[in-house]
């Protein structure tokens, strides 16, 4: 299986426990509601890492959001109710009391709940089992944090229909995770845009045209360097996606026609990326062939050094 | 060498097709591959398809453009809307006045934005009722009262 970095994972101030923020819910905190990201950094876990100094069988429980350990013979109580679920999750594995990696330490299985959680600071968090977190019998776990991230804002007139956006974002999160910048999924809206459903595009080079500048001032005071995506049911002329946008309001167009990879590749675009290749010599390993991004052979595909350098350049690459 | 239905394809599969470039290196041999396309079951090939054969062939005599127009997706008629824009006034008429008859919103307003300056009788007829249409969508009756004022 291949190696698969995920980023967009959190520690909430409220509970202390390390949860995935990449769905539309913010799960189950056992303090109470729904997990808080406020104050956390962006964090990445390795799915299927092949060993070494990384202990594995560390799962996303889809009911709390949480992640805990599928090593003993309990699963933990969830805050959602009953037992942790593993169900949907990949198998991920930890740094374990390995002081040389340059991660972040003091994190500590629980346990009483069998979750992960922070113990850095003076609170012990809340434990779904009651009190606070254990630390007894807890080895010292490493987590990695992405340094940049870049925040999208998701603005559907039209769903895709060969992918879904979330399977997009995946795709996304899949290239750019593994080049250290996190992709948080800031918002998303409907709009009922029936005249811009349906972009002119032109030649998506230049300026923006009129249809295009109309549907990018949507943006309903989302931050001056977040991207908005607007998912539309085609541009005219056809093509899966457009980067082209009103200066001052970073973002782009994708259309329902779209692959899997369209949504990265397009913000790559935003970023300051190029195209990376010719008709007579196609680079379908890479998320900037300009050769179809249905044609990519190797998912997920590559940025190269210097496409790395030029993402990380952009304002739009903001500290995690 | 003869243009195969692979060289059609690579230059339609681009997330951002270069139109005008393949249609000045494909040329006309690309018709029937483009018309097989606009047939297909692929509505990503068959919107790009419909646009590129009407970059080639203005007078749409592969009918191309005419079979986007009637297929059964709503993506791949909006593609023939745009394309009609690219076509002769004796190709495009007929098309846009069977796109102007759809019931999308959508496709009607790219219909209306392909029009020419000076639409023949039977087409101005349609965007004049349509003007006058208090029961059309709001998009398409100010876009086609634009056109009879514009005209």
């Amino acid at each position: 299986m291949p190696q698969h970095i995920q980023g967009n994972w959190r520690w909430c101030h409220k509970c202390e426990g390390l949860w995935f923020n990449g769905h539309a819910t913010k799960g189950v905190c056992p303090a109470g509601g729904a997990h808080d990201l406020t104050g956390s950094g962006n964090y990445a876990l390795i799915d299927t890492f092949p060993g070494g100094a990384r202990q594995p069988n560390w799962r996303w429980c889809g009911k709390c959001e949480g992640l805990w350990f599928a090593g003993n013979i309990t699963k933990g109580p969830c805050p959602a109710g009953g037992d942790h679920s593993q169900a949907g999750s990949g198998d991920y594995s930890i740094v374990h009391n390995t002081p040389s990696v340059p991660e972040q330490s003091n994190w500590r299985w629980c346990n009483k709940c069998q979750g992960l959680w922070f113990n850095g600071h003076a609170t012990k968090g809340v434990c779904k089992a009651g009190g606070t977190h254990s630390s007894s019998g807890s080895g010292d776990y490493r987590i990695a944090q992405l340094p940049q991230n870049v925040r999208v804002h998701v603005k559907v007139l039209t769903a895709p229909s060969r992918f879904t956006v979330n399977e997009m974002l995946d795709g996304m999160r899949q290239v750019y995770n593994a080049v250290g910048i996190g992709v948080d999924l800031a918002g998303t809206e409907n709009l009922n845009l029936p005249a811009l459903n349906d972009c002119d595009v032109g030649a998506c080079s230049g300026a923006p045209t009129a249809e295009q500048v109309s549907l990018f001032s949507n943006r309903n005071n989302v931050g001056a360097n977040d991207l908005v995506i607007y998912f539309v049911r085609s541009t005219v002329p056809a093509f899966n996606g457009c980067a082209t946008h009103p200066a001052g309001q970073p973002g782009a167009v994708v259309a329902s026609i779209a692959s899997q990879w369209t949504l990265g590749h397009e913000i790559g675009h935003v970023l300051g990326l190029a195209h990376c290749d010719t008709a007579m010599a196609p680079l379908f390993d890479r998320l900037m062939t300009g050769q179809g991004t249905d044609n990519i052979t190797n998912a997920p595909p590559d940025v190269i050094a210097s496409e790395v350098s030029t993402m990380k350049s952009s304002v739009l690459t903001v500290a995690a | 060498m003869p243009v195969t239905f692979d060289d059609v394809r690579a230059a339609l599969l681009p997330d951002e097709p270069q139109y005008a470039a393949a249609a000045a290196s494909l040329g006309t041999d690309a018709l029937p591959h483009l018309a097989a396309l606009v047939a297909g079951d692929d509505i990503n090939l068959a919107s790009k398809a419909t646009y590129l054969a009407s970059m080639i062939d203005p007078a749409d005599t592969s009918n191309a453009v005419r079979t986007a127009a009637e297929h059964s997706e709503p993506v791949v008629r909006v593609a023939a809307a745009g394309a009609a824009g690219n076509l002769g006034g004796d190709a495009a008429e007929p098309i846009l006045l069977t796109l102007l008859d759809d019931e999308d919103v959508g496709i009607r307003k790219v219909a209306l934005l392909s029009v020419r300056a000076t639409p023949g009788p039977e087409l101005t007829a349609k965007i004049t009722e349509l003007s006058q249409d208090r029961g059309v969508d709001e998009v398409v009756r100010t876009l086609s009262e634009e056109i009879i004022e514009g005209g």
